[in-house]
Order: structure tokens, then C-alpha cells, then sequence
């Protein structure tokens, strides 16, 4: 095989290598709202009450200030 | 099927049990069942089976299957919360002045400090085996921390499916609720809906009797706790476990109370 052959397709070679590589970064360009770490639990939500306390609740607590409760919880 | 009900005082406290259910009668065996507990676990009585345990205390006893279990759970809730729900300070609430049950009317202000400093480990004062226990001498044991938390999981159980028990402030709510939702519960001033889940409030604004007297004992110091907190309440999985983590926050404090309870809690309340 000549030697030009071979030079030949190894710019080749790396010509594609090069245009691919462009190509795929400018169809991937990064998020600059891209998370920077994966997702945790979220927080519990804090609400100061009329009283003066803080209520903490996480989302998995169903809560409504509409409805009546049965029964609360008070020190005792 | 409807929603039955029953109040009662026991435990120092009102006591309200709910149940779904086409027959109420299994609200009655409940509330017999808690006051058969009180009369059993208190330690107003002097033939109570607490008191006949604390008067032999440097010797094995014999105990029953239920405190022998509720002196487990006081093992357990010493570990749980790092030495703060403690058990042993029966010496030091009667140093205070806690002499007598609030029933009675407010005990009269006293503070004997001689009898009063840092309490020891509650696993290096007592000790539980099968039938049979052993609490140092010149220690005594008060459940009056742990025991209604463990007494609403226990009978929620007995009730049924779908029922709830609150034992002065002190719930299990088992089951769905009346309507599927879960069973609504008053809860640092709104309503939430608990599903085989527990909450409990922890606080200072009751039983006290004079300046900076009152039921909670730091035993750190073995005197009525002093925090920044005046009342805690808590979301858990069990009735026992919230009133566990309740205490815990409120001695630890609002700063390490926030930290402690977003770790072990859905929900809580700090006041103020």
C-alpha cells in the first residue's frame, strides 16, 4: 500500500473524528439550569402560626385548615 | 357502619377513643383495658404495681408481662433519644415537688436540691430480664413519659381496622378514617390527616407549680428542664415514637430540635 494512501485516510480519519465530536457538543449544549447534584427529598415547609409557633410539613402530610378535626393533639 | 365514640378520664388526663364500626362495645373493653393500665402503672398509689416495684428497688421483683414491657420501651426510649427521655427520675420529680397526682390540685412549689444532679444512664440503673426486674437503689421508675403513647398504639390494635386513640394528647390513628382520607387531628393550629400514624405533644405550659417547676426533668441536671421551647408536637410512625421524639426535641432545645426531628418526623410544631 503507498504511503500517501495512507496519510490520505488518516487525515481523514481525523477530520470525521474532529466534525463528529463539533457536531455532537453543539447539539448538547449545557443547561446553565442543569442540576448540579440529583434531586433530594424536599424540605419540610415551615409556616409561622397566629400563635407565635412554627409548623414544619413535610409533603407526604395531608393537611387542611378547612376541614373540622375530631380530635388534636395537646400536652397533657 | 358509623363513627362511635368515648371519652373518659384516666392516666392523669381525658382520654377519647374513635372507632368505624357497626358495634361500639369494643370502646367500653378499651377504655376498662386503660384504666385496668392506670390503676397498674401509677405511681399515686402506693399498692400500685410501679409502686410495689420502686419500694424494692435494689432487689429482683417479679413483674408482669405489660411492665416488663413498658420498662423495655423505657430502655428503648433512653437509647432513641440519646439519654433525654429518661425513666429514672422519679427521685428528682419528687424533689421538685411533683408529689402528688394533679387530680389532687397543683402540688405546692419545692425544689430539695440536695436530692437534685446529673442522673445516671438509665441502662446503668436498670435492669429487665424475663418476668423479672431490678432498679438501683435510691432510684424509682415513672412511665408517665413513655407509657400513653405505647397504651394508644396497643389499643388502637384491640379496637380495630379503623379506629383512633388519644390518651391526653398522646394518638395512634389507625386505619383510613371515617371517610377514606385518613382521620383528621388538630395539629399546631390546623388539621392533619393521620394514616396508621401517631403524634404527640411534649411541652412545659402544663402541670406546673411554681417558678420554673414543672413534670419535664432534664437529666442532664436532674431538674425541671429550662429550653427554648415551651411546647413540641410531632408526627411518627407510632404513638410511642411520637411522644418519644416530642420530649427529645423539646429538652434538646429549638436548634437542635429542628435538626433532630426533620431526621425522624414527616410534621412538627415548635412553639413558640
Amino acid at each position: 500500500m503507498p504511503a500517501w494512501l495512507l496519510k490520505l485516510a488518516a487525515v481523514l480519519v481525523t477530520g470525521l473524528a474532529a466534525a463528529g465530536s463539533a457536531g455532537y457538543v453543539s447539539r448538547h449544549v449545557k443547561s446553565d439550569t442543569a442540576p448540579l447534584h440529583p434531586p433530594v427529598a424536599a424540605p419540610a415547609t415551615t409556616v409561622s402560626g397566629a400563635g407565635g409557633g412554627h409548623l414544619n410539613l413535610k409533603p407526604s402530610v395531608q393537611s387542611s385548615s378547612d376541614q373540622q378535626p375530631i380530635t388534636f393533639t395537646s400536652v397533657s | 357502619m358509623s363513627l362511635e365514640s368515648l371519652s373518659f378520664p384516666a392516666l392523669g388526663s381525658e382520654c377519647h377513643l374513635f372507632l368505624v364500626a357497626r358495634d361500639p362495645k369494643p370502646l367500653a373493653v378499651g377504655a376498662e383495658w386503660v384504666r385496668g393500665l392506670h390503676e397498674r402503672l401509677t405511681r399515686f398509689e402506693p399498692d400500685s404495681e410501679l409502686s410495689t416495684f420502686n419500694s424494692t428497688a435494689g432487689t429482683w421483683t417479679k413483674v408482669s408481662p405489660v411492665l416488663e414491657s413498658l420498662l423495655r420501651e423505657a430502655l428503648r426510649a433512653h437509647q432513641v433519644s440519646h439519654g433525654l427521655v429518661h425513666a429514672g427520675t422519679l427521685h428528682a420529680l419528687l424533689a421538685a415537688g411533683y408529689t402528688r397526682t394533679f387530680s389532687e390540685g397543683p402540688t405546692k412549689p419545692a425544689l430539695r436540691t440536695q436530692h437534685l444532679g446529673p442522673i445516671p444512664p438509665l441502662d446503668d440503673m436498670l435492669e429487665v430480664g424475663h418476668g423479672h426486674a431490678r432498679v438501683r437503689a435510691g432510684y424509682g421508675i415513672d412511665l408517665g413519659g413513655i407509657a400513653k403513647g405505647w397504651i394508644a398504639d396497643r389499643l388502637a390494635e384491640k379496637l380495630g381496622e379503623n379506629s383512633l386513640v388519644n390518651l391526653g394528647g398522646d394518638i395512634y390513628a389507625h386505619g383510613e378514617g371515617e371517610d377514606g382520607r385518613g382521620w383528621p387531628v388538630g395539629f399546631g393550629g390546623t388539621t392533619i390527616f393521620l394514616h396508621d400514624q401517631g403524634v404527640a405533644t411534649s411541652g412545659s405550659r402544663s402541670r406546673r407549680w411554681g417558678q420554673s417547676l414543672h413534670h419535664l426533668i432534664d437529666p442532664r441536671t436532674g431538674r425541671p428542664s429550662k429550653t427554648d421551647l415551651e411546647e413540641v408536637s410531632v408526627i411518627a410512625a407510632t404513638g410511642a415514637d411520637a411522644e418519644i421524639y416530642a420530649k427529645t426535641a423539646f429538652l434538646m432545645g429549638r436548634g437542635a430540635a429542628e435538626y433532630f426531628l426533620g431526621e425522624h418526623c414527616p410534621g412538627w410544631w415548635l412553639y413558640p
